[in-house]
């Protein structure tokens, strides 16, 4: 259960350092692109040229984007609440099964449009035709969400597996 | 479930209560409990062994098929 405790530890420093100032910046950021379309230069490699031209289009992959990563965070907030659940030594609960497919859900989901926005972002602003074969974080991700997918099956068969054990006299 | 305990007619034939019971065969009033309402979705040989000991029956006389009428 050491391992559990560091778990839930680096987790926590993760949402408490890294993901509630994300909360934050991504709100800010959702409101300011709209106010000062330059400010999005900062997180986006792109011309000056292109903002001049195609403002709206930029603004709306940055929505998108800023979407994405509150995604992101929501994934990061249900594993802390599962793994709450693991530390009451209850692994087999039905918030931790949905949670599990949830988050897969979601970590799938958020790799292929990120994958797919990627893509139609290089070929619109800076007119190139790139396929990655190789590994990307995005494949990696979509990985992560099936294989998080697949825990809350094995999890549905455990939970089935316990019971018929806890009633068996 | 089409498969009825009949527990608690044995136990009252023998005039034997639910705790005597679990503690002859060594198993917890509550999980004795699951076999009466018909919660249970097992049961181990050792346990119908054990209860067929002190009941002094047979199998038959614990488990009855009933069909199921739905």
């Amino acid at each position: 259960m050491r391992k559990l405790v560091i778990l839930k530890s680096l987790i926590d420093v993760v949402w408490i350092l890294t993901c509630i100032p994300s909360i934050l910046l991504c709100l800010f950021l959702m409101v300011y692109m709209f106010v000062a379309p330059e400010s999005l230069s900062l997180f986006v490699d792109i011309n000056d040229s292109i903002f001049e031209t195609s403002t709206l289009a930029i603004q709306m992959f940055g929505l998108i984007f800023i979407v994405l990563a509150l995604a992101t965070i929501y994934c990061v907030y249900l594993f802390r609440k599962t793994l709450r659940y693991f530390q009451k030594v209850k692994p087999f609960h039905k918030v931790v099964i949905a949670n599990f497919y949830k988050i897969g859900y979601l970590l799938s989901g958020i790799g292929i449009v990120s994958s797919a926005l990627v893509f139609t972002a290089q070929l619109v602003f800076k007119s190139e035709f790139k396929i990655h074969l190789g590994l990307s974080p995005y494949l990696m991700l979509i990985c992560l969400g099936l294989f998080f997918m697949v825990f809350s099956e094995v999890f549905r068969v455990a939970k089935y597996a316990k019971e018929e054990n806890d009633l068996t006299v | 479930m089409p498969i009825v305990v009949n527990l608690d007619i044995l136990l009252a034939k023998r005039g034997m209560k639910s705790y005597e019971l679990a503690e002859a065969i060594g198993i917890t009033t509550a999980n004795l409990s699951i076999l009466k309402t018909g919660k249970a979705k097992a049961i181990r040989f050792s346990t119908l062994e054990a209860i067929c000991k002190a009941l002094e029956c047979q199998p038959s006389d614990i488990l009855e098929y009933v069909e199921d009428e739905s």
